[in-house]
């Protein structure tokens, strides 16, 4: 258990690590100006005018792809193992260990 | 850890719940894709929780602040767009879901005995999620905002009787002024968020009370393949659709982010080439076709009220499908198709 | 070295991987949701003030300007000097005034009393009042952050 315990840790630390690139990657994605005291540039609305979100820094700009990449690569990661995990389910439930399965008859009864 | 768990159990009486969905199952067929997309509704919900919390940290309903937060955070507050765009975008996918949601039903004729009270609670869902979104819409306060709240809360003007005094309940007032946003304000973060919640409760319970529905091929063929157990294989599919989902969603959002128009100005023409948002197009079109006066009455008293009884056969669907089996059940269909399509048509149109 | 018996089992070492790539992923989304909720502020690095505004100033006199978002006063010592302060008490942040009578701070929460320095010397206040750098370039005032 406790073993276990160690290993999710490690695991999670290092995936953590690993996206902790990209993290820092998109670490400055705000824009260059901050709040309230700094009182200049922040792009006001004109009249008229629309806003957009703020543009993106050369930092951000580069940032933006690797979260995104991180993203993915996590979703991936976590729909691989995931797919174990159903496979296994319907294994195990093939094998009955879940019950009869039974047919489809209304709610179930506990 | 374990302690733990039993220490909660003895006092909460979890472990009954989980049995529950271990017992559970849910019927394979050809049509059991359809049964993701009411998990997936329950996904972009509690994004939109999330995300709607954190934007009401920055945003100020007021007339004079309410665009300027805006604007704040989508420039000044750290990753502000992207908070946003997420907002903007979930609710889109929430009510794309909505909508996939009640087509699996319909066309698999989920609502039909016992499941009915399921159908009616799902169809007050629906006018929530679209109150969620209408409300919504007017937060942002640009000249979009306004003429797309403007015609809105003109529409129940039609109703006979009480229409003025809705309008006059969703105003604030006659017109809309500062008084409509705080009240959309709350209505959106409060009031919704409640009522969605109780009849969601409602909604979940028929659902595990009933269990999973059959269209009505596979009832009659009896089962081919054993039905799934809810736990842990059909949620760990659904786990997966999540992750899916998700990653889609933050990626168009962090890509696609929405801009915001200059703050509303209540004296200004409206804006060339307004629309509302795409799940009220086929409204927006509609309302185009009628002609200005019919029998008296204008064209757009007319047109509400033909959308108003086209809601409630929508809620009694399952009272008029009584013999979903027979061809009564096939005619039904046939409608619902055709009214699909006309919906698609609209939309489409109304963008060209 | 190798091992007579696995420190744990396959079935664990899958979860732990599952377990940890979703902390990844929850990480991943945290850390943005945390910079959002908890905004950057930085004080301005200076004011500005037309000089005007201390020429006008006797030794005692006062006048209120804004910190960013806190409120300082700007004002001749008995010396003519010019001194600048950040008129928030250190005890729980209240605003505090200035008696230019007394020549003392007072902060009323608490009943705080700070000299004519901003030094602490009555009352609950555990330290004097923050003191900004003061200089006259030309027609212009500019206060600074003190190191």
């Amino acid at each position: 258990m406790k073993a276990q315990l160690r290993l999710f840790i490690a695991s999670a630390a290092l995936a953590a690590a690993v996206l902790g690139s990209a993290a820092a990657g998109t670490a400055n994605l705000r824009p260059q100006n901050v709040l309230a005291g700094a009182s200049q540039a922040a792009p006001q609305p004109a009249a008229g005018g629309e806003v957009r979100p703020a543009p993106l820094t050369p930092r951000e700009k580069v940032g933006l792809p690797v979260f995104l990449a991180g993203l993915w690569l996590t979703i991936a990661f976590l729909l691989y193992f995931l797919r174990l995990r159903v496979r296994e389910a319907d294994r195990v439930f093939r094998t009955g260990f879940y019950g009869k399965p039974e047919g489809h008859g209304g709610p179930p009864k506990l | 850890m374990n302690r733990l768990a039993l220490w909660l159990d003895d006092r909460l009486g979890i472990s009954a719940v989980l049995e529950f969905m271990t017992k559970k199952d849910v019927p394979q067929h050809r049509h059991t894709i359809w049964y993701y997309t009411g998990s997936s509704i329950l996904l972009f919900f509690g994004i939109q929780v999330v995300t709607g919390v954190m934007l009401a940290l920055y945003y100020k309903p007021t007339l004079q602040a309410a665009n300027a937060s805006v604007a704040r955070i989508i420039t000044e507050v750290p990753l502000g767009w992207a908070v946003r765009s997420v907002h903007s975008w979930s609710a889109s996918f929430m009510i794309a879901a909505v909508i996939l949601h009640l087509l699996g039903n319909v066309f698999t004729k989920a609502y039909r005995s016992p499941r009915e009270a399921t159908w009616m609670t799902g169809v007050l869902l629906l006018a929530v999620t679209l109150g969620f979104g209408f409300t919504g819409y007017l937060l942002p306060w640009d000249s979009l905002s306004l003429a797309a709240t403007k015609v809105g809360t003109d529409l129940p003007k039609a109703v006979p009787v009480v229409g003025v005094w809705v309008t006059k309940l969703l105003r604030g007032g006659e017109d809309v002024t500062g008084d409509t946003i705080s009240r959309f304000f709350i209505v959106h973060v409060c009031v919704l968020p409640l009522a969605i919640l109780a009849v969601l409760g409602v909604h979940l319970f028929l659902i595990q009370r009933h269990g999973m529905s059959l269209p009505v091929k596979a009832e009659k063929q009896g089962e081919r393949a054993a039905p799934l157990p809810f736990w842990p294989n059909f949620a760990l599919r659904e786990a997966g659709v999540w992750l899916v989902l998700l990653g889609v969603l933050v990626t168009v959002a962090v890509l696609f982010a929405p801009g915001l128009g200059p703050a509303a100005n209540l004296m200004a023409p409206a804006p060339a080439g307004i629309k509302p948002e795409w799940y009220f197009l086929f409204m927006f079109q509609s309302l185009k076709l009628f002609p200005a006066r019919i029998l008296g009455a204008s064209g757009e008293e007319v047109a509400v009220l033909v959308m108003m009884a086209g809601l409630l056969l929508v809620f009694l669907l399952p009272v008029i499908d009584n013999r979903p089996a027979e061809r009564k059940g096939r005619i039904v269909s046939w409608f619902v198709a055709a009214a699909f399509a006309y919906t698609v048509a609209m939309t489409v149109w109304s963008l060209m | 070295m190798k091992l007579k018996y696995s420190l744990f089992t396959r079935r664990a070492f899958l979860n732990g991987l599952l377990g940890g790539g979703a902390a990844a992923l929850a990480a991943m989304f945290i850390g943005p949701a945390v910079k959002f909720i908890f905004p950057p502020y930085r004080e301005p690095d200076e004011v500005k003030l037309p000089a005007a505004d201390a020429a006008s100033l006797r030794p005692g006199e006062a006048r209120s300007f804004a910190w960013g978002n806190k409120p300082a006063l700007l004002k001749r010592a008995e010396s003519g000097s010019l001194q600048a302060f950040v008129t928030v008490c250190t005890h729980l942040d209240c605003n505090v005034t200035y008696k230019p009578e007394l020549r003392k701070f007072y902060c009323a929460c608490h009943q705080g009393w700070y000299d004519e320095n901003g030094i602490n010397i009555a009352g609950p206040p555990p330290r004097p009042l923050r003191r900004l750098g003061v200089s006259v370039e030309g027609d212009v005032l500019i206060i600074r952050r003190q190191a």
